[in-house]
């Protein structure tokens, strides 16, 4: 948020500093406590201190689709207050309790103790499993909710940092509508972002999608993409793929998202997360719908062919 | 039968036409002056012809496609009961003098064949190109009247060019414009006036009452599926008053007024702007306002509860302002709920902090030379509040079958309320009853006291889909028409404000036009395609514009262009000053330049692209000022991203001319040809 403008301006170094590298090498370097899967296709890679995605990579084209370690974020869930609704919790505020890898295919994360913004620490757990197997990474991730409250929503998983392959490459995303596979809806997010909720009530312009009328969701590059969607199409709750253009737009008259790393001391990041309506009950636990992501080569055909 | 007169009716009329020779026929009652020529059916009463002589635009063409009227008499449970002026004859056609005709349809026969006592009269003057439809209705039947078309075109006709119509409209700080083709209505509550525009003439066509008296519609309905002799295809237009005229009443309607001209849009605006002088009455503005002055928009809560700023953190905004010559914050969600919960409350926030702590930031900023403008809505009662649930229920509007009408709430920051979850719906006061009108003044009572400089009225320009009232014990006799209640509210909150300062400012969203009367400063956001329309009626209104881009020079040109105050909104308005210094700093610069050459660029008069003439191969736009001496400015915005642009400015007779830019504002002698960068704008003066 804008009032974190401290934390906004410590990062500007940083992001400068890896703008530079990923000039040079198109992707940044893993540290030693990180913790990386990897097979022919893709590279993921997990800070290993708060849990975040920090990087992810095509290997085969070198699309280096979540870029910038420092924007890389965890999670995000909203446990409403009796007496004030406004109480999310922030993964960037969190310290994982484990990031443990437990073979070559597949890292355990835990976050415990959940210290929201405005309720304390909150007694929560949330688990999450990560495997990649054959190019296809999936996120099954669990919530033990301890505490008393309803937890609403989670954003899990949270890229922080979406790139596309090319500071000139546009991106679209391509989702279905009823789930008819003939049926897509485009939209561009890269480089025009236009917001879709009321501007009052949102910091940056904003789109979602829902998962409900379309499994999976395409994000497009000229020639190749990022399928991202259910494993199971009977969802027990709703979803909604979220895209967020941080911290907004050169100008409202042509939405253009700024061609920098970041404008007058700002980063310029897209996010874009999926959204779990979740509603769960204090003192239970929930299961969350798995997530795939896979990256493909080709236009939006190949997208969908590995869908089937 | 029928349907084979109505052929060779059609076949006369078009061999007439043709032959450019469209004469009154015997049984017609002409009215012409050296401007238009319209003609009535002797039969019918039906509008049959109207023509511009001067451009020869047959307006109406087809006589057999002419109407007289239409009316709908509702049964029992609002059931429709339709009139057609095609089954009437005229009681009475009287061509009172060269000017007036008068008009009678008595004992009205509806579609169900029942005949209803009723008559309704129409005087049809025709003053120096001016038409004026007076009507009036005695309804001495024991059903209501829903609503009165009349007049009614039954063949509206493009010019002879072929063009296409359009129906241009004030709305929203802008004159909309939309494609009469499909089915379209133009509204009153948005608009007195509806352009039918062609090309390079028009057909201004208006409601001459500002009172809101009922919803008037300028409604368009293309016919005939085909283009056959017994159907042919073409489009109606007529003025649909919803007036709900009861049982054994009598109603006197609107006067509905048409006037072709030549131009563009500005030509079919200066028409209302000359009947606009006769009733506008100027609010008093406070001098702050009237001189060069910029404001932010900071909100700081929200339904959702985020209490983002407490009121003891607000004068560091306030000296933000200060320190960037920001004249102004109009300050969102600093009352109960914040911004879209609890309304109609003005009661502080306790999680922002107290009510003396407020009024003391806002006296300490206000000291530092920086207005506090506090945002408020009273237009809704939240359902989710007990104040609902226990008092205001009372005043909401109600569907014909008592069925509470709903606004549907605004979403909020959390996913679920972005998702719809949650969020608060509202019900819809009414205005036009006066035991709410004064719920509503307690409630902006408690706004003065907090000692702010001024108001804004967030959505005073609509009360959401709802139109009619038909709640019984609200004051009056029932359907009571909501924008009706509208100026009186107005007034009565303005007496209030008076009481303590005249000179408390009263802003708004986009009010209409009439709303401006009582709502002088006027809120909204535009794009390329907006039309400056509020500008153009009043060179000197405090309009304002949002900008909320980081590096947002395109806004702030077209803030220049059309003499805009800016309004800053970083991170849409939740942010500071500082968050978009690029935007600052051009702003800045815009408002700088507005300072240095005010008699050019903020006390004249703004003419949009009249009165020069600019050609660029680029994209651009252009605006023109006329000062007080008759000396002329031209802005000149490249609103291409990219590439710069090459263009000539031309002044009829002018004298010698000098150029500046917010970036260059030393102005520098130029011949009237000029090289603009990507992005930015050029003024050019006349010295």
């Amino acid at each position: 948020m804008p009032g974190n403008r401290i934390k906004i301006n410590s990062l500007v170094g940083c992001l400068i500093l890896s703008g530079l590298y990923f000039a040079c090498t198109g992707a940044p370097p893993v540290s030693a406590a990180d913790v990386t899967l990897e097979d022919d296709s893709l590279r993921v890679v997990f800070d290993s201190r708060s849990g975040a995605l920090t990087q992810l990579e095509n290997k085969r084209t070198h699309w280096v689709m979540e870029r910038r370690p420092e924007l890389g974020v965890s999670f995000r869930l909203f446990a409403p207050l009796p007496e004030r609704r406004w109480n999310p919790v922030l993964g960037t505020n969190q310290v994982a309790t484990e990031v443990k890898k437990i073979s070559d295919h597949e890292i355990h994360l835990q976050w415990k103790n959940l210290d929201s913004e405005n309720g304390g620490v909150l007694p929560m757990a949330l688990s999450a499993a990560v495997t990649l197997t054959n190019g296809v990474l999936t996120f099954n991730a669990t919530l033990e909710n301890n505490s008393a409250l309803t937890v609403e929503s989670i954003d899990y998983p949270y890229f922080g940092d979406l790139n596309a392959p090319k500071r000139a490459t546009p991106l679209t995303v391509r989702v279905m509508t009823n789930n008819a596979p003939g049926k897509f809806k485009s939209d561009e997010i890269y480089p025009h972002f236009a917001n879709e909720k009321g501007y009052w009530g949102v910091f940056w312009p904003l789109k979602t999608r829902e998962v409900q009328a379309s499994r999976f969701c395409l994000i497009t590059a000229a020639n190749e993409g990022l399928l991202i969607g259910i494993t199971d199409p009977s969802a027990p709750y709703r979803m909604q793929y979220t895209f967020e253009q941080h911290p907004g737009l050169i100008s409202s008259i042509n939405n253009l998202v700024p061609a920098e790393d970041e404008i007058a001391g700002t980063p310029v990041h897209l996010e874009f997360r999926i959204c779990h309506f979740i509603f769960a009950a204090p003192h239970t636990t929930t299961n969350l719908a798995p997530i795939l992501l896979r990256s493909y080569q080709g236009d939006w055909h190949s997208g969908i062919g590995l869908d089937k | 039968m029928k349907k084979h007169f109505l052929f060779a009716m059609g076949a006369l009329a078009a061999l007439v036409f043709f032959a450019a020779q469209v004469s009154a026929v015997a049984s017609e009652v002409v009215l012409q002056d050296d401007k238009l020529s319209v003609a009535f059916d002797g039969d019918s009463g039906a509008l049959t012809r109207l023509e511009n002589k001067s451009t020869h635009w047959v307006i109406e063409r087809r006589p057999e496609l002419g109407v007289s009227f239409q009316l709908n008499a509702l049964l029992p449970n609002h059931r429709n009961n339709v009139v057609r002026g095609q089954k009437q004859h005229a009681a009475e056609m009287v061509k009172v003098s060269g000017q007036e005709v008068r008009l009678q349809w008595k004992d009205l026969v509806s579609d169900q064949g029942e005949v209803l006592p009723m008559t309704l009269t129409a005087l049809v003057t025709l003053t120096n190109g001016v038409l004026t439809f007076a009507t009036t209705l005695e309804n001495d039947s024991s059903l209501m009247v829903g609503s009165i078309d009349y007049p009614y075109f039954g063949d509206l006709n493009e010019t002879s060019n072929g063009m296409p119509l359009v129906a241009r409209y004030m709305w929203y700080g802008d004159l909309k414009s939309a494609d009469i083709a499909s089915a379209y209505a133009v509204e009153s509550k948005q608009s007195l006036f509806c352009l039918i525009q062609s090309t390079n003439e028009g057909l201004y066509v208006a409601m001459h009452d500002a009172t809101q008296p009922y919803l008037l519609r300028f409604a368009f309905n293309q016919r005939g599926p085909t283009k056959t002799e017994t159907n042919p295809r073409h489009e109606e237009f007529r003025l649909s008053h919803v007036a709900y005229v009861h049982p054994h009443s009598t109603a006197k309607l609107a006067p509905i007024v048409l006037q072709s001209y030549v131009g563009d849009w500005h030509a079919g605006v200066d028409i209302y702007k000359k009947w606009r002088a006769t009733w506008f009455k100027p609010a008093h503005l406070a001098t702050w306002i009237q001189d060069v002055n910029s404001w932010q928009q900071l909100q700081i809560d929200s339904p959702e509860q985020d209490f983002r700023v407490a009121y003891t953190n607000l004068l560091a905004y306030g000296e933000e302002c200060a320190s960037n010559g920001v004249g102004a914050i109009q300050l969102v969600g600093w009352n109960h709920w914040g911004q879209d919960g609890g309304d109609p409350a003005q009661d502080i926030e306790p999680g922002l902090g107290t009510w003396q702590e407020l009024r003391d930031a806002i006296t300490q900023i206000q000291s530092r030379g920086v207005k506090i403008i506090l945002f408020a809505k009273l237009n809704w009662a939240d359902l989710t509040m007990p104040w609902y649930t226990n008092e205001l229920y009372k005043y909401e509007c109600v569907d014909p079958d008592g069925k509470r009408y709903e606004q549907g709430g605004y979403q909020y920051f959390t996913p679920t309320q972005l998702a719809g979850i949650g969020v608060h719906r509202r019900a819809v006061m009414d205005f036009q009853d006066p035991a709410y009108r004064d719920v509503a003044t307690r409630e902006f009572e408690k706004i003065l006291a907090l000692g702010s400089a001024g108001w804004l009225w967030d959505e005073v320009c609509h009360h959401a889909s709802v139109y009619y009232n038909f709640a019984a014990n609200h004051g009056y006799t029932p359907p009571g028409y909501l924008y009706g209640g509208d100026l009186p509210l107005g007034a009565q909150l303005r007496a209030a404000a008076d009481k303590k300062d005249p000179d408390f400012l009263f802003s708004g969203e986009g009010p209409e036009d009439w709303l401006l009367q009582y709502f002088p400063c006027s809120y909204f956001r535009i794009n390329t395609g907006s039309t400056p329309v509020c500008r153009y009626l009043d060179p000197q209104a405090p309009l304002m514009v949002a900008v909320t881009g980081f590096d947002d020079r395109e806004m702030l040109n077209l803030i220049l262009l059309d003499r805009y105050i800016i309004s800053y909104e970083p991170y849409n308005f939740k942010g500071h000053l500082t968050d978009y210094p690029l935007t600052l700093a051009y702003g800045k610069k815009i408002d700088a330049l507005r300072r240095q050459y005010k008699s050019y660029l903020w006390d004249a008069t703004f003419r949009d692209t009249l009165g020069a003439n600019v050609t660029s191969a680029g994209n651009f736009r252009y605006s023109v000022f006329m000062t007080a001496t008759g000396k002329r400015a031209v802005v000149v915005i490249n609103l291409d991203f990219s590439q710069a642009i090459t263009a000539k400015v031309e002044l009829p007779a002018s004298g010698k001319l000098v150029m500046a830019t917010p970036e260059q504002p030393d102005a520098q002698p130029t011949t009237g040809r000029l090289q603009i960068p990507p992005r930015s704008a050029a003024v050019v003066m006349e010295q």
